[in-house]
């Protein structure tokens, strides 16, 4: 799979959208020499935020986790499996941040054109039907 | 006979009776500087030692220099030590500390003072006046309410007025004969005064209020803003001209050179992966990705690093570390892009500068909040009523409204304003220090990023002192070690190696004993772990506390800049004593420093046991008995070295496991059979007192019935 496989609207609702806090993840940053930050993600946007590579500082996630969290609270197994696939194959944890990274990016910019084709495709059909 | 290091005076406020009075360094010199310094002069001046919230009248707060201020020893020049007893720790605000930098401590020294001791209350606002050694009280009527930013511009206009429009420059003298006599003359300077001030945090007592200098150094832990607030004090303004004697100007400078040359990575060829402290580039330290590349480092007087910067964006600027961040993980809920992220957050450290707001206590108590919230618990019409708008959390606007909350009493901010934990349980929430949820771990205050669980000295430092310790000696381990992981880099210097590399330092309990390093379950209450414990408080009692080495650079353990990976601690070339003897004329060994902290260590406990300290009271909060510390929950991996079944060293992780109660109370008693002191009751022993030559104190201690047992030892 890539991340831009297709995925219906529902999927893609839920890849941009917000868990509840009891689905929280928890996803740190570790800032050479002074400090770890603790913090949470309530959604794939947020954890794309998150995950961004930094000259200064690192991202800190459990990569097994994610993917477990992204299957089963944000309801993507599509982007769980490449989580995983992108994780385990990265040579370094750096490298695995990045990947995941990159991942999110491009999944969150197809589930953010199929939302958006559906709104368009809905006030389209609105137009045809008189309502606007 | 000259004090070398010292400018010769102690000044003492008396804020009741707006006096200054001048007390003779030469009579504290024995303690060294700062902490050491302070801790004296509170035994001294404080009349009430069994008082346990700083707002007290009888509270005395104490703002001490180190003889290594004002001078060019290695980010030691601008370093300042605040004292007295805090506000809103739980069960007890113990006597405690915190340090800022900046140029105020330099200022001070070039005023005529190596430390001011702030008694009494006064009966309306005040700010104090100092220039070369001259002090007046003013009337803070028109600055109190103001914020810590505009309360310094307020003063810079009424201290820096008589300035030479066209030079510059501002000429102290009152004639010219004046200035032409070396025995009168009053000096001229370009700068402007040093302002220490708090905000309304701090005006209202709230133990978030901290003391603010410049725009962003900041002293935060303790509570001192509300100190200062409760003695109605607003700021103190020093300026002065003098200088300061070194009693050995080339040892100084040789020595600064010799760090220069063989500690410090060669700026030519730069290796960016060192293992060093001293050593390492200049670092900014931002948590988050600073709004543009365009802006001038800043630095404390005297550094080598430069942690802060000034942006050409005009926000943000010198907040470094934890400011920067406290609103990060709200700030992603509603960002769309790193730039907006960035804007947020550093606009939101403004906020908390100004305010003069502790923005530490948001570390972990923002999530606390946030889950409060979320649980339909804190809210409008909720069991915790909040009328903050919640549903803009996130944003500069909920920032605001929320500091500003906390900082004047209002909304939750009624209750926090006494303590977080405090508010926890007023609020019918314990369970939150049981479940984790509310990761206030040691004394009501926030978890640091180094649980307690997997890095022990920190833990075990924090609990067994009085505060979070902050304090990264030990911890660049985790840092380099952990770093070098997670890019899968080979290890610089492998563990079996590092360990011996710092146990060569650690005189003189643990000298040449690697196995105090090793964090290993097995070893995690182990007598060798309390000897490490011990030497971390007394070395940062003395070299960072008291003569103000900067924790961002100090200690030296190892160092990938030099062949034998040896690093400039306690060496004889660059260590921290080649510095202090150069400054100060003294011949102090490195192992003498370590016996000044434990001197000053043992001052402290005297005074918490006044305070009314037992050994009973020294636990952590529940859920670090009670929760494992999960991978993940901060980083997915928290490496350390550690010996294996055979013996052998690793690099490992020390994620995933809790605090033993019985192991932790076991660790305990070793540690104070260690420190001489009463197993029973952790209170000082007079045979310990004696040997320290601290007879006086085990007399107070035995006067009111709280001087250890002997047989205990
Ligand atoms: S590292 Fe930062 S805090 Fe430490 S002395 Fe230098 S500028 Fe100041």
């Amino acid at each position: 799979m890539t991340p831009a496989a297709p995925m219906d609207v529902a999927t893609a609702r839920r890849v941009l959208g917000r868990v509840s806090h009891a689905q929280r993840f928890p996803v740190g940053r570790f800032v050479p020499p002074v400090g770890l930050l603790g913090s949470f993600v309530r959604g794939l946007p947020e954890l794309q935020l998150a995950l961004r590579p930094e000259s200064r500082s690192l991202p800190g996630v459990n990569m097994e986790r994610l993917a477990a969290w992204i299957e089963h609270e944000v309801g993507d197994p599509t982007c769980a499996a490449a989580v995983r696939g992108a994780a385990g194959a990265a040579p370094s944890y750096v490298e695995a941040c990045i990947a995941v990274h990159e991942l999110l990016e491009q999944r969150l910019e197809t589930a953010r054109g199929i939302v958006e084709a559906a709104a368009d495709a809905r006030s389209a059909s609105g137009s045809r039907t008189g309502r606007t | 006979m000259t004090l070398y290091g010292y400018a010769g005076t102690i000044l003492r406020l008396d804020l009741t009776a707006r006096r200054a009075i001048e007390v003779e360094t030469a009579r504290y010199r024995s303690w060294g500087g700062g902490h050491g310094l302070g801790s004296a002069l509170f035994w001294d001046f404080c009349k009430d030692k069994t008082i346990t919230d700083g707002r007290d009248p009888a509270n005395v707060c104490i703002v001490a220099t180190s003889p290594l201020n004002a001078t060019p020893t290695p980010s030691a020049g601008g370093r300042c030590e605040v004292m007295g007893v805090g506000v809103g720790m739980h069960p007890v605000s113990w006597f405690t500390r915190s340090g800022f930098g900046g140029r105020f401590s330099t200022m001070l020294k070039h005023a005529g003072f190596d430390a001011i001791v702030i008694e009494g209350r006064a009966s309306s606002p005040v700010w104090v006046d100092i220039r070369n050694r001259k002090v007046e009280f003013h009337d803070a009527s028109d600055l109190w309410g103001t914020d810590t930013w505009t309360a310094q511009k307020k003063i810079w206009e009424r201290v820096g007025a008589p300035r030479d429009v066209r030079s510059g420059w501002w000429d102290f003298n009152a004639t010219a004969e004046q200035a032409l006599d070396p025995e009168t003359d009053q000096g001229r300077t370009t700068q402007r005064p040093a302002v220490l001030t708090i905000g309304p945090a701090g005006e209202n007592r709230t133990a978030a209020g901290c003391l603010i200098h410049d725009a962003g150094n900041g002293a935060g832990q303790g509570g001192f803003g509300a100190v200062w607030g409760s003695k109605n004090l607003k700021a103190i303004s020093v300026i002065g001209t003098g200088e300061i004697p070194v009693a050995d100007p080339m040892a100084l400078l040789r020595a600064r050179q010799v760090t220069k040359d063989k500690y410090v990575t060669d700026i030519r060829q730069p290796d960016f992966a060192s293992w060093s402290h001293v050593g390492g580039l200049p670092n900014p330290l931002f948590m988050n990705p600073p709004p543009t590349d365009e802006r001038r480092p800043q630095a404390c007087q005297g550094c080598i690093n430069g942690c802060r910067a000034r942006f050409a964006v005009g926000y943000g600027n010198e907040s470094t570390c934890q400011e920067t961040a406290w609103y990060l993980p709200a700030v992603r809920r509603v960002a769309t892009s790193v730039q907006e992220l960035s804007e947020i957050n550093l606009r939101a450290a403004d906020v908390v500068q100004r305010y003069g707001h502790n923005s530490f206590l948001f570390q972990t108590g923002l999530h606390w909040l946030e889950h409060l919230h979320e649980e339909g618990v804190l809210g409008p019409g909720k069991a915790i009523p909040s009328q903050l708008p919640w549903e803009k959390y996130g944003t500069l606007e909920f920032a605001e409204k929320l500091i500003h909350a906390l900082s004047h009493r209002e909304d939750i901010g009624a209750d926090l304003a006494d303590g977080w934990v405090q508010a926890a349980i007023k609020w019918g929430r314990e369970e939150d220090l049981h479940n984790g949820n509310m990761q206030f771990s040691y004394w009501g205050m926030p978890e640091h990023g180094y649980d307690p669980r997997a890095e022990l000295e920190w833990g075990y430092g924090s609990i067994l002192g009085d505060r979070d310790i902050n304090e990264h000696c030990f911890n660049i381990i985790f840092t380099h070690v952990t770093a070098a992981f997670a890019f899968a880099k080979p290890m610089r210097i492998q563990a079996q190696q590092l360990v011996e590399l710092i146990a060569e330092k650690l005189s003189p309990y643990a000298v040449n004993r690697p196995e105090v390093l090793d964090f290993s379950d097995g070893n995690m209450y182990s007598e060798a772990v309390a000897q490490l414990t011990r030497w971390h408080r007394h070395y940062t009692r003395f070299y960072k506390q008291s003569a103000l080495f900067c924790d961002l650079k100090w200690p030296d353990f190892y160092n990938t800049n030099v062949p034998d990976f040896r690093g400039a601690t306690a060496s004889d070339d660059a260590g921290e004593q080649v510095f202090w003897n150069a400054v100060t004329g003294d011949s102090l060994s490195f192992e003498d420093g370590i016996e000044l902290g434990r001197r000053i260590w043992n001052l402290d406990n005297a005074i918490w046991t006044l305070q009314g300290r037992h050994r009973d009271m020294v636990v952590y909060a529940p859920y670090v008995y009670e929760t494992r510390y999960t991978k993940g929950e901060l980083f997915p991996f928290f490496m350390w070295p550690c010996r294996d079944d055979k013996g052998e060293w690793q690099y490992r992780d020390v994620m995933g496991r809790s605090i033993d109660r019985g192991g932790f109370e076991d660790f305990k008693t070793i540690f104070y059979r260690l420190e001489g002191w009463d197993v029973d009751s952790g209170w000082p022993t007079r045979a310990t007192l004696e040997g320290l030559d601290l007879a006086e104190v085990a007399d107070t201690l035995e006067a009111v019935g709280r001087l250890g047992k002997e047989a205990s030892r």
